[in-house]
C-alpha cells in the first residue's frame, strides 16, 4: 500500500512540477496544489512508519519510512506548508519511569490545541477527512466498505467545534487494545504533522495541568520535555 | 511560474520518492 501510494504521489508531484515549468500553471495555483500534496505526503510518512513497525526485522522498510519522513519534511519546507500543529519538533517524556528502560514509538495528534498521544502499534492508519463527510456520517465511517465507529470527541469534551475551511484528519485505531481486526474506531482529529511519530521512554503518570477531562476518559497523562503534556485517552468514553 | 530553483528542489523530492517506492516494493517482496 505504501509503495503504491509513494509512487502515485511522486508521479503527481512530477506532473505538477512539469505543468508549472511549462507555464501551464500560475504560481498561486502551483502553491495551493503543492500544499495539498505536502499534506498527503505528511500522512503518507505517518502511514509508512506504521507499516514499517509491522515488518519485524525489516530494517530496509524502516529506512524507506525514514526516507519518506525526510521527503515530507523537505517538501513542506520547500512549499511553505505549515503543519498547523502547536509543536514542531517531537518531544519525549520529561520524566521517564525508572521501572522500565523500554522506549516505544508514539503518534501525537492535536484536537483543539490539546496534544493526545497513542502507541503506534495501536494505530492502523491515518487519512484526511472533509467536514462535509463528517456531517453526513451518522456516527459511522466507511473504511473501504467496512463500517466502523466514528468518534468526534470535541462536543463530548466541551471543546470548540472544528474550524471550517481546514481539513480534518482521521486516526484509525484499535478500540480495545486487543489488536483484533474489525475492532477499530475512526477518531476525528486536527492536522497530524510529519514529526508526529516519535520515540519516547515510558513516562511517569501525572495529572493533567491545564484542564479537567470527563471521569475515566484519560488512561494516562505524562509531562513532556517541551513543557506540555501527553494525554492518552480511552476514546470509547468519548463516543456517548 | 519561473522559480526554477524551487521547482528543481521539488523535482528532486519527487524523484527521491519514486526511488523509495521501488525500494519499498523490493523490500516488501523480500519479506513476504
Amino acid at each position: 500500500m505504501v509503495a503504491d501510494e509513494t509512487q502515485r504521489l511522486g508521479e503527481r508531484l512530477l506532473e505538477l512540477i512539469g505543468a508549472a515549468r511549462f507555464d501551464e500553471l500560475a504560481s498561486a495555483s502551483f502553491d495551493a496544489r503543492a500544499a495539498v500534496e505536502a499534506e498527503r505526503l505528511e500522512l503518507l510518512s505517518v502511514n509508512s512508519a506504521i507499516e514499517a513497525l509491522k515488518f519485524e526485522g525489516g530494517k530496509g522498510v524502516a529506512l524507506c519510512a525514514d526516507g519518506i519522513r525526510k521527503a515530507a519534511l523537505d517538501f513542506s519546507a520547500l512549499v511553505g506548508a505549515a503543519s498547523g500543529a502547536a509543536w514542531t519538533s517531537a518531544p519525549e517524556a520529561a520524566e521517564p519511569s525508572l521501572a522500565s528502560s523500554a522506549s516505544t514509538y508514539l503518534l501525537a495528534f492535536e484536537i483543539a490545541g490539546l496534544r493526545f498521544v497513542e502507541a503506534l502499534p495501536f494505530i492502523r492508519e491515518v487519512m484526511s477527512l472533509d467536514l462535509a463527510q463528517l456531517e453526513g456520517a451518522g456516527g459511522q465511517y466507511d473504511l473501504r466498505g467496512r463500517k466502523i465507529a466514528l468518534v468526534e470527541p470535541r462536543a463530548g469534551l466541551g471543546l470548540p467545534p472544528a474550524p471550517t475551511g481546514e481539513g480534518l484528519r482521521l486516526v484509525v485505531l484499535n478500540r480495545n487494545w486487543s489488536g483484533r481486526q474489525g475492532e477499530e474506531v475512526a477518531l476525528v482529529v486536527d492536522r497530524i504533522p510529519a514529526e508526529a511519530v516519535f520515540r519516547s521512554r515510558i513516562g511517569i503518570a501525572t495529572r493533567p495541568r491545564t484542564r479537567a477531562f470527563p471521569e475515566g476518559f484519560l488512561r494516562e497523562c505524562w509531562d513532556a520535555s517541551d513543557g506540555g503534556q501527553f494525554f492518552f485517552a480511552d476514546w470509547l468514553k468519548a463516543m456517548y | 511560474m519561473k522559480d526554477d530553483r524551487k521547482l528543481w528542489s521539488c523535482q528532486l523530492v519527487a524523484e527521491r520518492m519514486l526511488g523509495m517506492a521501488v525500494s519499498i516494493g523490493f523490500e516488501a517482496a523480500r519479506l513476504d
